[in-house]
């Protein structure tokens, strides 16, 4: 690459509150790949959690302002399949018609982590060595909304990881949004398939993209002590990086 | 003979993976001989019900043929064929079309060819001539598109089956339990239309 | 009178989530259940390998959508120079009516019945016994489920619920026969025991699969021959045939038919088809002497015009159902209703009007695999989306006609995909039109925290007020147990807690140079 990729990273409010190393091990693998990446602080979260909840007018607001934060940037990379799909599959259909192009527009530009490495700058090897035997689980939306499949696993595989892939991967973990509170009664057992599923592969991680259905995954094997760690392939590539980090600064 | 088609090959094995008996393609002579064979066999004395109006049946004689083993025949022109074709053993009829992607024979009702031979005995026997042997269900719509339809086009597969039982197959559960198929290739150039008359 | 009444649920419980958990909790289902894996990846191979098929047949069926009265009045022509009798009704209650009223004119006693949806949906079976008229199921698993008064739990298998020990249970019950468990044996018993009512019946009941407009030919598909038997062996057939089952043309039928059967079953062809071009004729001896076509709209037409109108592309395969992770976990009877699965939480609020099954949308977690089995390309997911906006509030659904795009200069009216700029903006045309009311305290909570989130001061203050909340109620825990609200999560879930510090302060904290990274 002559110049470097400008990148404005969408952290997603799950990333921001909850599991802010994903956010710094994003930052760090795009930095690896090359990219200058900014954050837009006007960014809050995608509306996801409302249009599932059947309120696709407060949706809508949140539409408007991703688009209004994000619309200047030359390339918006979310560590989420999910909020990228959501920008994809269901911006130009929520806003007000005179904001659909836009809206089309900053989809266009919108990607998902590993979307945005593999099929859009080209690259597997960030120069990230992992040392595990992995399990994907290949969450939803980026699946079936973007495509995200074969992305993670090129990223793990060039690392060095052993991939061993494991009975329905691509069957889902059973978050769903508010799916996850209202139906726990099916929420549950899905998790415990799929938890169950990565534990037959003997792995040590279980990895996807999307860190809802990481913490839904992590908060029943907390309670079954079944299957390997869920942890977003972000994290796990960026520990193998080998950037030294100053003695007290957390990972 | 020459090597058949390859299409009544491709015929004979979807035939076989649908569980039917199959012959053929035999000789219109080899081919009575062998439907009468079967027919006796899977009839072991009871009746067997034959159309009057079908093209196959007809150009393998297969009321004399059968006639002369000591058959007990039955005829939809017969008075109380509505009630005696539940006990009848054997079906035989032939089909206007054979598709040869699926293992699927299609046959016509008419005046003399009831739609009920092929279905109500627990044994069906189907005579299959190789000219209307197809590839695919698509070509064998299309011939049927090229006319007026009939009554009744009645597509079977092989055997009466089911897996309603815990998603695993049985056979005979309302249709026939056996289906034997015997192809052959009419000898003299058989200008008689596809569908029975 | 009500299905409800009369049916034995399997799975008790007022609404969806108290059903599905009795149903997961069920070891007898769940292994029963199992089986259902076997067609878990069908409709992908299917899709995977006959990609062309499945373009074609969303084009046929959209094709007719675009038209649907017009293929109505063409199909009703073609049928009746047949000497078919065709019946319009408008609603179940009409349908009901006008088939009772058949069988009555033309003294039925007995009526043999091949499996049909339509059948159930405008729940036949009780109206034939309230006239004192006797109806029996011929599809195995539809005369187990029958005898077993229960609802058909999947379209293409109804008894999946049940294992061999409980149908052969069933069966013994009712017949006071001793019948072995084994599945040949249970076979041949009831081979034997519908034969006679075969016999015996007067009149034939069946759907249709499709019906061509331009040959006015039935269309119909089993694996056991009971649907022709039905429509071969009784006097008088009637055939209920929803609206949306027409097709264009029967050389249509090559590419529709070999998709559902592949989809639904993964067979190249279903054992039987039957294709029924008007009634017996001069000369046969055999097929119903009256043929009659009842085609219901029961809300159908309603959804013309409106993003639900891709509902009615459906071909009735069932393939939805057998990769919906929800319905793989709790079979058919946790709905309810007559539709199950995900093409059922869209149908089941829609041709009733909003009245059943309005919890049905929010039992989905969206994972959109139902989309992506779909034949005909139905985006399910985003209906049920849809649906979960529209059915706030108690107004009821109600067709909104607005008008369809014209087709394109001599091409088919082909609706555009989804995220390819589907033409009805989701906030601005809803399909309720709810009675003027204040919006629930739900709505208002939601409208509030998109509007704080939407200000960067408002995430930012309002996320660090409630992350000092909560490491106040639980300092250095970084998960929870027990945290209130949300026990659906903790019944069975740790819940991870906000992070000490956000993504953005240790971005604000690197950009000060605080931190290397």
């Amino acid at each position: 690459m002559s110049e470097a990729a400008r990148v404005s990273l969408f952290a997603t409010c799950v990333v921001d509150q909850v599991m802010p190393e994903t956010g710094v091990a994003t930052v760090r693998l795009l930095e690896a790949a090359g990219c200058t990446v900014d954050f837009p602080a006007a960014q809050s979260c995608c509306g996801q959690p409302a249009l599932s909840a059947g309120e696709p007018e407060a949706a809508a607001v949140l539409a408007r302002h991703f688009l209004d934060t994000f619309e200047g940037s030359d390339a918006i990379v979310a560590p989420s399949g999910s909020c990228a799909a959501m920008v994809h599959h269901w911006y130009d259909r929520l806003v007000d018609p005179f904001d659909r192009e836009r809206a089309r527009a900053v989809a266009g530009k919108t990607y998902e982590l590993a979307q945005y490495l593999v099929d859009v700058l080209g690259c597997t090897d960030l120069g990230a060595r992992v040392d595990a035997a992995v399990t994907v689980h290949d969450a939803c939306h980026g699946l079936r909304n973007l495509g995200v499949k074969a992305a993670p696993r090129l990223l793990l595989e060039a690392s060095g990881a052993t991939i061993v892939e494991m009975v329905e991967p691509e069957t889902c973990c059973g978050f769903g949004g508010t799916f996850a509170v209202e139906h726990g009664a099916v929420s549950a057992p899905l998790a415990d398939d799929k938890l169950t599923h990565a534990a037959e592969t003997g792995v040590d991680y279980l990895v996807s993209s999307d860190g809802a259905c990481l913490a839904h995954l992590e908060g029943r094997r907390r309670r079954t002590h079944t299957g390997p760690e869920p942890v977003h392939y972000a994290v796990l590539l960026a520990r193998g990086l080998p950037v030294p980090l100053p003695a007290g600064t957390a990972p | 003979m020459t090597a058949p088609p390859p299409s009544v090959e491709r015929l004979r094995e979807a035939l076989i993976v649908n569980r039917c008996g199959v012959d053929g393609p035999l000789t219109s002579d080899a081919a009575a001989t062998r439907v009468a064979e079967v027919a006796m066999s899977r009839a072991a004395g009871g009746p067997i019900a034959l159309p009057t109006r079908d093209a196959g049946v007809a150009a393998l004689e297969l009321d004399s043929r059968l006639g002369a083993l000591g058959a007990h025949l039955l005829h939809p022109d017969d008075p109380d064929w509505h009630d005696r074709l539940p006990g009848a053993a054997v079906g035989v009829t032939s089909c206007a079309v054979a598709v040869a992607a699926t293992g699927t024979l299609a046959m016509v009702a008419g005046p003399g060819c009831p739609r009920a031979t092929s279905l109500v005995p627990a044994a069906h026997i189907c005579i299959v001539r190789v000219a209307d042997v197809v590839d695919e269900l698509a070509d064998a719509i299309a011939r049927f598109a090229a006319g007026p339809l009939p009554s009744a086009v009645s597509w079977v597969g092989g055997p009466s089956r089911t897996s309603d039982l815990e998603m695993r197959t049985t056979f005979g559960v309302h249709g026939p339990k056996t289906v034997d198929v015997v192809i052959f290739s009419a000898d003299s150039a058989d200008s008689a239309g596809t569908l029975a008359e | 009178m009500s299905v409800r009444e009369r049916d034995n649920i399997v799975t008790p419980g007022r609404n969806f989530e108290e059903r599905a958990r009795h149903a997961v909790a069920d070891p007898e289902l769940q292994r029963a259940l199992g089986n259902l894996g076997q067609r878990l990846f069908t409709a992908r191979d299917v899709a995977h390998d006959h990609g062309d098929l499945k373009d074609r047949a969303a084009a046929i069926r959209r094709e007719v959508l675009a038209d649907l009265d017009s293929w109505l009045r063409r199909v009703t022509s073609t049928l009746e120079s047949l000497g078919v009798i065709v019946h319009h009704a408008a609603t179940a209650h009409d349908a009901r009516r006008i088939i009772v009223g058949i069988a009555h004119a033309e003294g039925v006693r007995t009526v043999v019945k091949s499996k049909s949806m339509a059948s159930e949906e405008i729940e036949l079976n009780q109206a034939f016994e309230s006239a004192g008229i006797r109806s029996v199921e011929t599809d195995l698993g539809e005369y187990i489920v029958q005898v077993a008064a229960e609802r058909p739990s999947h379209m293409i298998t109804p008894a999946i619920h049940k294992t061999l020990g409980q149908i052969r249970d069933v069966l013994v019950k009712v017949s006071g026969d001793a019948i072995e468990e084994d599945r040949e044996a249970i076979t041949q018993w009831a081979r034997k025991r519908l034969r006679d009512e075969f016999i015996a019946g007067d009149m034939g009941v069946t759907g249709a699969n499709f019906v061509a407009a331009d040959t006015g030919t039935i269309v119909l598909v089993t694996n056991e021959g009971n649907g022709r038997l039905c429509t071969t062996l009784p006097r008088v057939h009637v055939a209920v045939v929803p609206i949306e089952k027409i097709v264009p043309r029967f050389t249509d039928v090559a590419t529709l038919l070999p998709l559902l059967t592949m989809t639904a079953t993964g067979q190249r062809l279903t054992n039987y088809l039957s294709m029924i071009t008007g009634p017996r004729r001069e000369g046969e001896v055999d097929g119903p002497e009256s043929l009659h076509v009842v085609l219901l709209d029961n809300n159908r037409r309603a959804l013309l015009g409106t993003p639900y109108e891709e509902m009615l592309a459906c071909i009735r395969c069932g393939a939805c159902l057998n990769v919906c992770p929800v319905y793989r976990r709790v079979s058919g009877h946790a709905y309810d209703a007559v539709y199950s699965g995900p093409m059922g939480k869209v149908l089941t609020p829609l041709l009733s009007r909003g009245s059943n099954g309005r919890d049905l949308p929010g039992a989905s977690t969206l994972c959109g695999a139902c989309t992506e089995a779909c034949p005909v390309e139905i985006p399910l997911a985003d209906l049920l989306v849809r649906l979960r906006a529209d059915l706030r509030g108690t107004g009821a659904l109600v067709g909104a006609r607005g008008s369809a795009p014209p087709p394109p200069e001599g091409g088919v009216a082909r609706r555009e995909r989804p995220g390819e700029g589907y033409p009805w903006p989701l906030a601005r045309a809803p399909v309720v039109t709810p009675p003027p009311r204040p919006p629930s305290v739900r709505s208002i909570m939601f409208a509030v925290w998109a509007r704080v989130w939407a200000a960067p001061s408002g995430y930012r203050i309002s996320t660090a007020a409630a992350r000092v909340a909560v490491r106040t109620l639980a300092p250095g825990r970084r998960w929870s147990t027990t945290m209130p609200g949300v026990t659906g999560w903790t019944r069975s879930r740790d819940l991870p807690l906000p992070a000490p510090r956000s993504f953005r302060d240790r971005w604000a904290a690197r950009e000060r140079g605080d931190e290397r990274w």
